[in-house]
């Protein structure tokens, strides 16, 4: 994408990409109890996108998908690519290591996020081997707490990780952040799993 | 036992049954109601092939709610994604609830996977009342009393992930037993 990076290591790129995404128009909804929720919802979009690795040793984010905007439908999604093409690197060339999108508030990651990246996974591996060391392919939905309707701040993320069954929420506290394990997916074959919450 | 089994269904078994409610209805939301996991058990098919399935009226009652709920028909040049032929069906009946999951089905339009956050939970009541709906990216975080701390740490990093210790990933298939398999850009 440009004007984005390039990182040197995927933590840059994810404390980048969050303010990014979420000052997207509509790409939050704020409190559902607040009084303009249900208008903001209706008015909401998702956004999402790749984060990869690059043969330059860089974290880059692929250019925003965004899902249809449709008020009178119920559905708040983002199609994605199962793959990037990025015209400087040949095709097979490019390591996926998480896949980004929004949330309209603190909500957690749906069936679906999570059946996603696992097909990510078997498609393009579990992991990916970076100059740093090898990370795990993940899914992240970025949230924010305010109720601010231009450039709400990035407050937190929810992450599930396929390789280790976490499921993480991440908070920002100042420019520190601080996660915490909230659960874990627990496949029990290729196609079925359940989700235990902590 | 038909209590608790979960079927898949496609749209096709429901799609003649639209009179049978209104298509709005009202949605009460009870936090309280917890859903079961949908994705634990496989779920029986109607295939082309194997028994019939017996479905009660309440059962189909509740699908129609849902499906009319979610998935409104009757807008013009309705896109493929938002159609209710498009999308799959799992039901789980527990004691007077009908808990009801819909999914996007990819490969009716043409798609290989269904798009994030583009799927619903129901429960209704057997007197076909919505008693709460959840929709896929809104389902909001509430902290257990026992939570686990936080800890500060760098963005995105696993607590516990380590690359010379894998862990089997059944999702990968029966012959997975934790070989590193690493993308190699």
């Amino acid at each position: 994408m440009p004007a984005f990076g390039p990182f040197d290591t995927f933590s840059d790129a994810l404390q980048a990409a969050c303010p990014l995404i979420l000052g997207k128009p509509h790409a939050t909804a704020g409190r559902s109890t607040e009084q303009n929720f249900q208008l903001r919802w209706r008015l909401s979009r998702e956004y999402c996108a790749w984060l990869y690795y690059t043969p330059d040793q860089k974290f880059e984010m692929s250019m925003l998908a965004v899902g249809p905007l449709h008020e009178e439908s119920r559905k708040r999604t983002c199609g994605l690519p199962s793959t990037v093409v990025d015209p400087r690197y040949a095709p097979g060339s490019l390591g996926y290591v998480f896949v980004l999108h929004n949330h309209p508030y603190d909500n957690v990651l749906s069936d679906l996020d999570i059946r996603f990246i696992v097909a990510m996974a078997v498609e393009h591996g579990v992991t990916v081997k970076t100059e740093g060391g090898v990370v795990p392919l993940s899914i992240i939905a970025f949230f924010s707490l305010s109720s601010s309707l231009e450039n709400p701040p990035c407050d937190g993320f929810f992450q599930y990780i396929p390789a280790t069954g976490e499921l993480l929420r991440w908070l920002r506290d100042d420019n520190a952040w601080e996660r915490q394990v909230i659960g874990r997916v627990e496949w029990l074959d290729d196609t079925r799993y359940r989700i235990v919450r902590e | 036992m038909k209590r608790y089994a979960s079927l898949l269904l496609g749209l096709a078994a429901i799609g003649c049954t639209r009179a049978i409610v209104a298509t709005s209805v009202p949605v009460e939301d009870d936090p309280s109601i917890r859903f079961p996991e949908f994705f634990e058990q496989a779920p029986l098919e109607v295939g082309d092939a194997g028994p019939p399935l017996l479905l009660e009226g309440v059962v189909l009652q509740a699908l129609t709610l849902a499906a009319d709920d979610f998935l409104p028909e009757g807008r013009a040049e309705l896109p493929c994604a938002d159609r209710q032929a498009s999308h799959v069906f799992r039901v789980i009946q527990r004691g007077e609830i009908i808990f009801v999951r819909i999914d996007e089905d990819p490969a009716a339009c043409g798609r290989a996977h269904p798009g994030l956050d583009s799927g619903a939970r129901y429960a209704i009541s057997r007197d076909g009342r919505i008693l709460r709906r959840v929709l896929d990216g809104m389902e909001p975080y509430t902290a257990p009393v026992d939570a686990g701390p936080f800890e500060k740490a760098e963005p995105g990093v696993s607590p516990s992930f380590d690359p010379r210790r894998p862990a089997p990933q059944p999702f990968l298939g029966p012959s997975d037993a934790g070989t590193p398999d690493a993308q190699a850009p």
